[in-house]
């Protein structure tokens, strides 16, 4: 299928451009569904969580660069999370990449000791994994 | 625009359908004009405006909120799409369709002080007006996310 001419203006636009304005869109939608399913207005939602509407309308029209903390205000309001951050943790890391015998893997010949203790899986705590410092030797 | 126009296709999404008006007897449309302006093709913001283009049409629908709203006294079908100060005028019919004009940077406090964004304005409104009178006219339908029917205007229509 042909390219639209839309698609041919944004063919030159750098990936992380696109990615961000991605996630502006969705992350607008996600608070306007909410916003919708609690029948809040904007304006009882923006006074509800200290902002003026104008900077709310900015954020609905996938028009702003918010803050982890803005974010974090906004979930807190609305009783729900609006992103969702996929976790690599110790058990999805070492099951991919460490215990299965993946010989074309090109991490295959690294020399990874196994961890002292496996973490949960909601854990981030990186200084926990000192098998990371392979993997940034090795990149 | 007294020669007529032309409906021109742009991007067709999930969610929704871009057309830009095409004056007779020109090769561009009034967006391919806007895009390719090389003081619009220089603003930092073009690209996120773009990409929210196609972000609407393929996942959203251009829902009001991405819009400055009733930027025109002429219809309440036009809008802005804006990103700092830049702009970028339209006709919108529903959340399904979309009418790109054209636009650029607004500097002063409305658009109508601004003779170029003031006339933008207007042409956009003007051919919102006649798409809306061939839709009552059912000369005009909507069919899934696009327009069916005789897209071009002549001078006779105007």
């Amino acid at each position: 299928m042909s390219q639209s001419i839309l698609e041919k203006a944004i063919a030159e636009i750098p990936i992380s451009t696109i990615k961000f304005v991605e996630k502006q869109g969705e992350i607008a939608s996600q608070i306007a569904t909410i916003l919708k399913s609690k029948k809040s207005s904007q304006r009882d939602f923006a006074k509800q969580i200290g902002m003026k509407e104008s900077q709310l309308s900015k954020i609905l029209a996938a028009d702003a660069n918010l803050t982890l903390k803005t974010i974090t205000k906004i979930e807190a309001a609305l009783e729900q999370d609006i992103i969702q951050i996929p976790m690599f943790t110790s058990q999805s890391l070492y099951d991919e990449l460490i215990y299965h015998d993946n010989s074309d893997s090109p991490l295959a010949n690294i020399p990874f000791s196994k961890p002292d203790k496996i973490m949960p899986h909601n854990t981030t705590e990186l200084s926990d994994f000192p098998q990371m410092k392979v993997f940034k030797g090795a990149a | 625009m007294k020669n007529g126009f032309t409906l021109k296709l742009i991007h067709s999404g999930h969610k929704g359908t871009i057309y830009s008006i095409q004056m007779a007897g020109e090769k561009l449309s009034e967006f391919e004009k806007f895009k390719t302006n090389p003081v619009i093709h220089e603003h930092k913001s073009t690209d996120e405006l773009l990409v929210i283009l196609k972000e609407m049409a393929n996942k959203h629908g251009f829902q009001k909120r991405f819009f400055k709203m009733n930027e025109s006294k002429l219809t309440d079908a036009v809008v802005a799409l804006s990103r700092k100060n830049l702009r970028l005028y339209c006709g919108r019919f529903g959340n399904i369709l979309l009418i790109l004009g054209n636009g650029g940077i607004k500097k002063t406090q409305t658009y109508n002080q601004d003779a170029l964004l003031n006339a933008y304005v207007k042409e956009i409104a003007f051919a919102s007006n006649r798409v809306e009178q061939r839709i009552k006219d059912k000369e005009i339908k909507y069919s899934g996310n696009l327009f069916k029917g005789n897209l071009e205007f002549t001078g006779e229509d105007l």
